[in-house]
């Protein structure tokens, strides 16, 4: 891995998602204190995207409002053209469950659901039939290396195979765009390593786009461009050449 | 089965102990809901079990006071009767005054013709009109008091004064569950004989009579004319239907049976708040989770559904356990309150208004944790420590 330098700057045709003077802020004691302003960006296309900086420097914001579960105060969102930033909620929830699979710091699983139950339930708003998903979330889980754990409750699991059923709940409707909180954030050496490889993988195999916030510098080296975002603003983009 | 139902039933199991004591708290007050309006309605029994066709004759000034006997052959003529009979109330202490028990002084053979609610076998009813200080008592009453025919009873008179002899003839049930079987009867013309040596000045009077009508088309005016006849007399009399004799009668108690009412629906609302406070608490617990399905794709309305479908389970659970406890603790009920009631009978009315109560529970308790869950935003929810 090398660190090449400041980023250059996407072509129209590379973009999946598009910010374009998006800012926000939010209430504190009776004051807004804004987070992003006229924030503009582009992110390409199966680009492996790792958003850095200091707590309260709107990274995880930014994330939020790329992922659809957040709505900016100005500015407007399109990913892959298509302006989320106008969707009602109803359609707004579709989309992210068509385009985007998440990935959270404390996994975020059903603890009353298996490992392939929780894998399966973003299959159950699809029309699919309980076998095809049955199926596809088998696959997901083969996938992240869970084959054997189908039927684990989370709390049976250990954080790293909980992460890596997180994740296999993510790709399982295939979406454009992979979401992570912190994902290594609870997460020991070696798990977080595990997972860093996995996510790597379906960015280089299976071509997903991912977008990461992390406070590590070791996670984020597993991005190919590192954004280090200061205030709101964009600090400085680092493209890394990976091996 | 579906995956809002296997989450549901999931969640419900989820704190086995916390969803243990709210059951338990919900059984016991639909229970208590159920046994408390079952007392009600059997208060009002006896005005619901009422024979349309029966009248009763008292004094018009009090029933307290009595009337002369020999009114029978009068009433007897009034047009459109066609069987009197009648009665007194005795009032007696059975060793103890706190064994109190319901006993009258009835004409055997045209008082049990007139009542086929009272059942009593052929060799029964021949000993009973054989013996003249003779009695029969309810299934109830010979159950509490071990009485057997040919038991000789004593009863110490209160209204009547001395100490009464009666042989046990045998045992009286009841037609139906409701038809009061703790009572005492006894012969009138034994009260009558008696008193007409101990108390001249009360015999050869009556209570009661009860006036059987041919039709009951004809109640109302066969009521008027029989205090016609007696109008201006020295004791005049008041007629009515056994049913308005009943209600007159439970009227006097009525405070209390709203009393009783109030607290059973007080009840049903202090469990309401409980299980809503579990279910708010429940669902401020899952935030992270809510937040985390609608971040994936699932609407506010599957989430307020989640909450919705556990706390109706919870309470049809509960529910259907306190309508099945509700039979038996009646009816123990019953055979510790000894003779105050006859049978505390679970009607159907009960029994639904306990079901509806349950589900009002269930649907209201969680009102508040789904429009919070529904409304909270995923950022704020996803962020929330369970």
């Amino acid at each position: 891995m090398s660190i090449t330098g400041v980023s250059e700057a996407p072509t129209g045709e590379d973009v999946l998602i598009a910010l374009r003077d998006v800012s926000k802020g939010y209430r504190r004691g009776g004051q807004i204190v804004p987070v992003l302003s006229k924030f503009t960006f582009d992110i390409r296309c199966k680009e492996f995207l790792a958003l850095m900086g200091p707590s309260g420097s709107g990274k995880s914001t930014l994330l939020n409002l790329i992922a659809g579960i957040d709505s900016p105060d100005h500015g407007s969102i399109k990913v892959a053209g298509e302006d989320i930033t106008r969707l009602p909620e109803a359609d707004l929830a579709d989309w992210r469950a068509a385009n985007v699979g998440f990935i959270f710091q404390f996994y975020n699983l059903m603890p009353v659901l298996t490992a392939l139950e929780n894998v399966e339930l973003p299959l159950t708003l699809t029309g699919l039939k309980r076998r095809e998903r049955r199926d596809r979330a088998q696959l997901a889980l083969s996938l992240v290396g869970l084959s054997d754990r189908v039927k684990h409750l989370p709390s049976e699991l250990s954080g790293g195979q909980q992460q890596r059923v997180a994740i296999a709940r993510a790709i399982v409707t295939d979406p454009t765009m992979l979401v992570a909180d912190e994902p290594t954030g609870d997460l020991d050496r070696q798990s977080a390593e595990e997972v860093l490889g996995i996510m790597q993988r379906l960015n280089r195999e299976m071509g997903k786009t991912i977008v990461m916030v992390t406070h590590d510098g070791r996670a984020a080296a597993h991005a190919k461009r590192i954004m280090h975002l200061e205030k709101g603003e964009l600090s400085y983009l680092v493209e890394q050449r990976l091996e | 089965m579906s995956q809002w139902l296997k989450l549901v039933a999931r969640n419900v199991l989820r704190h086995r102990l916390r969803t243990s004591l709210t059951l338990f708290g919900l059984v016991v007050a639909i229970l208590a809901f159920g046994v408390l309006q079952t007392v009600v309605d059997t208060w009002y029994a006896g005005v619901n079990g009422a024979i349309p066709s029966r009248l009763l004759t008292r004094n018009a000034m009090s029933f307290a006071l009595p009337l002369p006997q020999a009114y029978e052959k009068r009433i007897s003529a009034v047009d459109g009767v066609r069987r009197v009979t009648y009665m007194n109330w005795f009032g007696g202490i059975y060793k103890d005054p706190k064994n109190f028990f319901p006993q009258f002084a009835i004409d055997a053979a045209s008082y049990l013709d007139m009542h086929p609610e009272i059942l009593v076998s052929d060799e029964v009813r021949r000993s009973f009109l054989r013996d003249r200080r003779g009695a029969i008592v309810g299934r109830k009453l010979a159950n509490r008091y071990g009485f057997k025919p040919g038991n000789v009873i004593q009863l110490r008179g209160t209204i009547f004064p001395g100490n009464w002899e009666f042989v046990i003839a045998g045992i009286f049930d009841g037609r139906d569950p409701k038809t009061d079987t703790s009572h005492l009867y006894f012969r009138w013309d034994y009260l009558n004989e008696t008193l007409r040596v101990r108390s001249k000045a009360q015999a050869d009077q009556v209570g009661f009579f009860v006036v059987d009508v041919v039709s009951i088309d004809r109640v109302a005016e066969v009521s008027q004319a029989i205090d016609a006849v007696f109008r201006n007399s020295f004791a005049e009399t008041l007629t009515e239907t056994e049913r308005s004799f009943q209600i007159g009668f439970v009227k006097q108690t009525e405070a209390m049976l709203i009393s009783i009412r109030i607290v059973s629906f007080v009840v049903i609302f202090i469990i309401l708040s409980v299980m809503a406070n579990t279910m708010a608490m429940t669902a401020r617990e899952r935030l992270r989770e809510y937040a985390t399905l609608k971040a994936i794709g699932f609407s506010p309305g599957y989430v307020a559904r989640l909450i919705l479908g556990e706390s109706v389970v919870i309470a049809s659970i509960g529910g259907a356990i306190a309508i099945a406890l509700t039979p038996p603790v009646a009816a123990h009920l019953a055979v510790l309150s000894a003779t105050l009631f006859p049978a505390l009978i679970v009607s159907a009315s009960t029994v639904m208004l306990q079901a509806l109560s349950a589900l009002v529970v269930g649907a209201l308790a969680a009102v508040f944790p789904m429009r919070r869950a529904a409304h909270v935003s995923i950022v704020n929810g996803l962020r929330a420590v369970g």
